[in-house]
């Protein structure tokens, strides 16, 4: 069932990275035309040092850019810079050369002092960012960012285009972070005209491809072109993007032809693959992020690891995502997901198997089992997986109770602010590195709030972080990160679920979309629109 | 008159405050507080502490009311935790969306129950009612959800004859739906309410003289019966604002139309304290508004109240 | 008991019984009544039309979709009678204390009232919700505490009625306890509009139930709460109308029964409303008439 599945990814996967569209076009005929697409939510802000969501992520990318960032395939590439930077040998110093003749949307020219502004800015407290710890490897940061004092030597400008960035410690992921929304370059004139500088977020400034023209909250936004982009202007005039929260207007508004792109949901996925008209426009897009059942490992009875493993065996999790995700899915035996360095296809997960674990309850001392409580948010997506895993721990005697805590709640209580038993959550990649899965969730310096739920600790686990963290060698990196992440899962924190698998179609005559697993690194420029078919509107009506 | 219209005026003072101190006592006491899914993963202590100091979090609860007070009555409601946009630009930016889907829907109900209402009372009153009285009740006890469900199943996915949900370009035909289900949700208390009205009026004795000095029925009902049922209708029309408020709320958050009920339930789940209060304090205010507007109309069409 | 009689002839309160008899029993044999355990899943058969196998069709987890709407009716039912015993319990101590003693008290106790009827109910209702957290004693508190104010009215306005009447002045010379009189002598008499106006209540907090469970804010899972049927069967409105259809049906049915049992309940009881007049008291708002509570949400 698992081949199958990641079968089916690579194929869909291939088809997707090919910039697809029915009829080709000659480049010089791609421009002009606007292109629509859906939200599903409101964006937060777009002020990148308040950005949290992944969709306040997608829609800075388009309207900024930083000193590097990331391609369709979760490399570091130049962007702001006119190449990598030159890093000292000690993995200290960057020194990044800006690109000349790059201009914010207010026709002013971008220079040096410009990112120094823009990353002082995330730092200072009186902005409380939410991203502080982006930068926080900056020399001098620690300090600057308590208030202590003005001075942050870690980052400067030498002359109008170089920026010197030296850090603390040498940081293997650097340049990823670098790469984060957190680090976009904004222009100070531009956040200091508003009497509150919280306004900013809702009349942001960048050098991005994209100029946000209108944004009424709740119903759209509307994104003109950059002309003076220094790629080049992008082939469409304009972006819009509807807030459509609701799944089946999307996709009757897709039908119709009122959207070019969609984010398939999971009732429409099977339909839309079996459609020979749409199997050209389907794009696979698989994300960087893991679901998972965490057990809190100090509270008994889950601080034995046989509970722990017993509850593994309890659960048939294909089963499970068959019935709920089919498609949509690659079975998670470990926390990094398929694509990343230091992924690990050979890891072996625990077979259903509630015979074998009801022995291992029973070993532990449990053999009528217990009680215990599964916390999770209340989205459905959530109570579609856990109402199943409630009734096959009832088969081996165990009686969970689902809990649903609004967001804020479930993640102070599976933070720092209680004492859970197991909770049912994801983790999104914020740059494409194992570091960000293994580091935060697993080495006992991030125990609860700093993304380490499980509360997991183990000493040798931490002193393999802490040296993979430092080693620039990327092969020696990702030996690394394979071993910590055996050792972990060999002492089973949790219940790895998925990683979820995401669906897109577009319009067949939408060229050139190519699907990026890390969001902003989406930029739209090479998207095209050919001619429409007039037949159109006469083939689409609403699917009974 | 005037005293009497300024005393209610009057009224709404404190009860605006208690409005306010109810929510402000409520949302105290709301377990957690919305920092942890403001700063996302990976925040440090130092940035949680600093967020909950900016956003006030640290101080007693009284500081926090007679504060939150002072800048109400200056006008500014603050601004949200979540997307830092001012509370009241967002009122304002949201309030015509609502504003739109209740007015159309209470046209459409009070057209569809008046008359509704009427027709109803006159057959019974020749006997020949009941079963559409039942159906009345029937009518009355569908929830307003299950009512925007079904719009959504039997116009939008079945039929595709208006777009299932959102607020699309804000044409007209996007409120279709919501307002035709909120209106046929509110029209049935005031269709049981005009036929009672009308009911008492058609048994009163100067209705039977008109009958029997052989006036047409029509005349009959048009000019005696309904003219003096018409201080309960305007009653019956003004009691559905409150209806029709929680109502929208629900009918926005189903079709999901960016309005003040939608904000404020959005705003409810992402514990948004500002924005709670100010939808509160918005919609105690509106409410407040409109009761006043119709007990003027309520004296206007009654003399016995100006008397009071 | 002429009462009883008098109802058994109304036809209205005949068919009102009938549904509210119907949903007891389907809440108290529900074990017997379902063909399948309400959390019994077939996960190899999902979403299923109805057919013969599955009356009504099965959900996301191949769950039948009839079981659970039988199981349902446990919750819809706990919930209305809590939360009505609840605010009746409040809101008539209240009424009696301010029709009876008046002045000082009366005061302060309509004043309190005024203040919770500005609230539309059911936000209030979210409010509330949201403050205690979700539980399975949040939906009773929650409800309870909305409808006393509108029992409180009626049982005030009552008591005024009564207040002034020979009986009550003949016990209060015999030396009768305030206790004594409000117990013995104005309860008894309030009762007919206290009980009409329950009746009425449970149609709405079936209601209510429904509208907060369909936010997410009442029943947990994996209880089977039709309201929490409404909401998680709405992803599926274009594949599986079903899962919202059914569940729907419930809800009104239920409601239905109860207002048409309250209704027939006040012509019996209070011949005062028995031939439809206008609220009296109709104000805008709520606590209209012993039936303006219904109707809402």
């Amino acid at each position: 069932m698992r081949a199958r599945a990641v079968a089916m990814l690579l194929c869909l996967a291939a088809m997707g990275c090919r910039p697809s569209g029915a009829v080709p076009v000659p480049a010089p005929d791609r421009y002009g035309g606007v292109f629509r697409g859906a939200w599903n939510r409101n964006p937060v802000t777009l002020d990148p040092a308040y950005v949290v969501t992944i969709l306040d992520a997608t829609a800075c990318a388009l309207i900024y850019n930083g000193l590097v960032r990331f391609d369709e395939r979760g490399r570091v590439v130049p962007d702001l810079a006119v190449a990598l930077p030159e890093v000292s040998p000690d993995g200290r110093t960057y020194v990044f050369e800006l690109r000349r003749g790059v201009t914010f949307s207010n026709g002013r020219e971008l220079v040096a002092d410009d990112v120094v502004y823009s990353f002082r800015r995330v730092l200072d407290p009186a902005t409380a960012s939410r991203r502080a710890w982006v930068l926080e490897a900056l020399e001098g940061a620690e300090a600057f960012s308590r208030g202590a004092t003005g001075e942050l030597p870690g980052v400067r400008a030498e002359g109008s285009h170089r920026v010197v960035i030296t850090l603390v410690a040498p940081q293997a992921h650097f340049l990823s972070l670098l790469a984060m929304p957190a680090a976009y370059v904004l222009a100070r004139e531009e956040v200091e005209r508003h009497d509150d500088p919280r306004d900013y977020g809702f009349h942001p400034v960048g050098t991005g491809p994209w100029i946000l023209d209108t944004w009424i909250p709740g119903s759209r936004l509307y994104f003109r072109a950059n002309r003076d982009y220094f790629e080049g202007r992008p082939y469409l005039d304009a972006l819009e993007f509807r807030i459509i929260e609701d799944p089946a207007t999307a996709l009757a508004e897709f039908r119709a032809g009122n959207l070019h792109l969609l984010r398939l949901g999971p009732a429409e996925y099977g339909a839309f693959l079996a459609d020979p008209r749409w199997r050209d426009c389907l794009v696979a897009c698989p994300d960087l992020a893991v679901y998972y059942l965490g057990f809190n490992c100090e509270k008994r009875p889950f601080n034995d690891p046989r509970v722990r493993r017993a509850i593994n065996h309890a659960i048939d999790r294909i089963a499970i995502l068959e019935a709920v995700l089919p498609g949509r899915y690659i079975l998670a035996n470990g926390s990094v997901p398929p694509g990343l360095a230091g992924h690990d296809a050979g890891l072996e997960g625990y077979a259903y198997d509630p015979d074998l674990a009801r022995r291992l309850l029973a070993e532990a001392g449990y053999p009528r089992g217990f009680r215990m409580e599964i916390l999770q948010t209340p989205s459905p997506g959530s109570l579609q997986l856990t109402e199943p895993i409630q009734r096959m721990l009832a088969a081996v005697g165990i009686r969970a109770r689902l809990v649903q805590l609004e967001t804020s709640a479930f993640f102070a209580t599976i933070g720092d602010g209680g004492n859970p038993d197991s909770f049912l959550v994801s983790w999104w990649a914020d740059y494409p590195e194992a570091e960000n899965f293994l580091y935060p969730m697993f080495h006992s310096r991030n125990r609860g709030a700093g993304g380490n739920r499980a509360r997991f600790a183990d000493p040798e686990v931490d002193r393999l972080l802490d040296l993979a963290r430092y080693t620039l060698d990327a092969g020696k990196r990702e030996a690394l990160y394979r071993e910590v992440e055996r050792r972990v899962f060999a002492q089973t924190p949790w219940v790895p679920l998925y990683f979820p698998v995401n669906y897109l179609v577009h319009q067949p005559w939408v060229g050139g979309y190519v699907p990026c697993p890390v969001p902003n690194a989406q930029k739209m420029t090479g998207v095209w629109l050919g001619p429409q078919p007039r037949s159109h509107e006469a083939r689409e009506t609403t699917q009974r | 008159m005037t005293r009497y219209l300024s005393r209610r005026l009057f009224l709404m003072v404190p009860l605006l405050l208690g409005v306010s101190l109810i929510t402000f006592i409520l949302l105290y006491l709301v377990p957690g507080d919305p920092v942890h899914s403001l700063v996302g993963e990976r925040a440090s202590p130092e940035t949680i502490e600093n967020i909950r100091r900016e956003l006030g979090l640290d101080l007693p609860v009284h500081v926090r009311y007679s504060r939150w007070l002072g800048r109400t009555l200056r006008g500014d409601l603050g601004r949200s935790w979540v997307t830092h946009r001012p509370v009241r630009e967002s009122l304002v930016t949201r309030f015509p969306v609502t504003l739109r889907l209740s007015v159309l829907a209470f046209t459409f109900s009070s057209v569809l129950g008046v008359s509704l209402g009427i027709v109803v009372a006159v057959r019974e009153d020749r006997g020949i009612d009941h079963p559409a009285h039942r159906l009345l009740i029937a009518g009355q006890s569908v929830p307003v959800i299950y009512l925007c469900l079904l719009f959504m199943y039997v116009f939008g996915v079945w039929m595709g004859v208006a777009p299932i949900s959102g607020l699309g370009d804000g044409s007209l035909r996007h409120f279709l739906l919501p307002a035709g289900a909120l209106g046929l949700y509110t029209a049935v208390p005031k269709a049981r309410m005009t036929r009672s009205a009308m009911l008492e009026v058609l048994r009163q004795d100067y209705v039977r003289t008109a009958r029997a000095k052989g006036l047409p029925e029509g005349a009959v009902i048009w000019r005696h019966a309904l003219r003096n049922a018409m201080v309960t209708v305007v009653t019956v029309l003004g009691s559905g604002l409150s209806n029709l408020l929680v109502g929208s709320v629900l009918t926005e958050t189903v079709f999901g139309l960016p309005g003040i009920g939608k904000l404020q339930i959005d705003a409810v789940w992402a514990r948004d304290f500002p924005v709670v209060m100010g939808c509160f304090i918005f919609q105690a205010l509106v409410l407040s508004l409109c009761n006043f507007v119709v007990d003027l109309a309520y004296a206007w069409v009654n003399p016995r109240i100006r008397l009071e | 008991m002429r009462s009883v009689r008098l109802l058994g002839r109304h036809r209205a309160a005949k068919v009102g019984m009938g549904i509210v008899a119907g949903l007891v029993a389907m809440a108290l044999f529900a074990p017997v009544l379902a063909p399948y355990p309400p959390d019994h899943m077939e996960l190899g058969r999902v979403l299923a039309p109805p057919g013969r196998t599955n009356l009504l069709g099965t959900d996301y987890f191949g769950r039948d979709v009839l079981s659970r709407i039988i199981f349902g009716a446990r919750v819809s039912l706990t919930v209305g009678v809590v939360a009505q015993l609840l605010a009746a319990s409040l809101g008539v101590t209240l009424g009696l204390l301010a029709g009876y003693l008046g002045g000082w008290a009366d005061l302060a106790i309509m004043r309190l009232v005024e203040l919770v009827l500005c609230f539309p109910d059911l936000l209030l209702a979210i409010g509330l919700s949201v403050a205690l957290g979700p539980g399975p004693y949040t939906l009773f508190l929650a409800l309870g505490l909305v409808g006393w104010p509108g029992m409180t009215r009626l049982v005030r306005g009552e008591v005024l009625a009564l207040r002034e009447r020979e009986f009550l002045e003949a016990a209060r010379a015999a030396g009768a306890s305030t206790g004594r009189l409000l117990r013995v002598h104005l309860f008894p008499n309030c009762l007919p509009t206290v009980l009409v106006a329950l009746t009425g209540g449970m149609a709405s907090c079936i209601m209510a139930e429904a509208s907060l469970s369909f936010l997410g804010l009442g029943a947990q899972p994996p209880t089977p709460s039709w309201g929490s049927m409404l909401s998680l069967g709405r992803p599926y409105l274009h594949h599986a109308p079903h899962l919202v259809i059914f569940p729907g049906l419930a809800i009104a049915l239920a409601v239905f029964g109860f207002s048409l049992l309250g209704d027939g309940l006040r012509d019996v009881l209070d011949p005062r409303w028995a031939c439809s007049r206008p609220p009296a008291t109709s104000r805008p708002g709520r606590g209209g008439g012993p039936h303006g509570q219904a109707g809402r949400s």
